[in-house]
């Protein structure tokens, strides 16, 4: 049984070659996990949920939304506009669908004409 | 005279290319009821117009002027005679796949049309915009 490489214009495909880029990583790994602490050991508080430096009572619950908290401030300015351009009018989203195809043709044309 | 010859050779250009002129008007109608009506029923309508003069440029893309039916079996030229008589398969297949798409996305469009207006009792697209306010 022959293992055939595969070559494409990106480059070629061959499991070997991913066999042994996933033994690298693998070993890779090891290596890494063996800088760990020695002496750690697994306690009841080790495992505690981290809620920012502040006391987590069991009561206390954290929306899914809010592990995006951090995300949605950092790139505000850039939501803010997103929200005002949401209008819920289909109208509006054809318009942005027409001016986005418009410009993806023009740029194929473009590169079209230049290759032609 | 030569304004008489210029205005001929114009207009026999129109009409030989009067197939492309009216799929372009098409999508331009179709557009239009795309963008500025606000009735959803009109908003289907426009983009089956669009897919009709999708059809029709497709249609004229691969027109050849004499040709025959690309089968073989049944062809009425000599072999050789192929390749310049028999026209192009891919744009007559494109079209007949792209009806049925079209029909597809018709069909959905009204539905969703219809259960829009069970749901909410309009088909005005800027009312729909916002539904906690209906």
């Amino acid at each position: 049984m022959t293992l055939a490489i595969l070559k494409t214009a990106s480059g070629f495909w061959n499991p070997l070659a991913f066999v042994a880029f996933f033994i690298g990583v693998c070993i890779i790994i090891f290596i890494l996990r063996a800088f760990g602490k020695k002496d750690f050991k697994p306690s009841k508080y080790k495992a505690d949920v981290f809620f920012s430096g502040n006391i987590a009572s069991e009561a206390s619950r954290v929306k899914a939304s809010d592990l995006f908290w951090g995300f949605f401030e950092a790139m505000k300015p850039y939501y803010n506009l997103i929200t005002k351009i949401h209008t819920g009018i289909i109208n509006d989203y054809a318009l942005w669908y027409v001016i986005v195809a418009s410009l993806l043709l023009t740029v194929l044309t473009l590169g079209v004409l230049q290759w032609a | 005279m030569l304004e008489n010859k210029k205005a001929l050779l114009f207009a026999l250009l129109i009409l030989q290319n009067a197939n492309f002129l009216v799929a372009i008007c098409l999508v331009l109608f179709g557009l239009y009821a795309l963008l500025f009506k606000k009735n959803l029923i009109k908003m289907a309508i426009g983009i089956a117009i669009i897919a009709s003069g999708i059809n029709l440029f497709l249609i004229s893309a691969g027109y050849r002027k004499g040709g025959v039916a690309p089968i073989f079996t049944e062809a009425t030229i000599k072999a050789s005679e192929a390749e310049t008589r028999m026209v192009l398969p891919t744009p007559q297949a494109l079209t007949l796949t792209n009806i049925v798409i079209s029909l597809a996305v018709t069909a959905l469009m009204l539905s969703l049309a219809i259960r829009i207006y069970q749901q909410t009792g309009t088909l005005d697209a800027t009312k729909l915009g916002r539904l906690d306010e209906l």
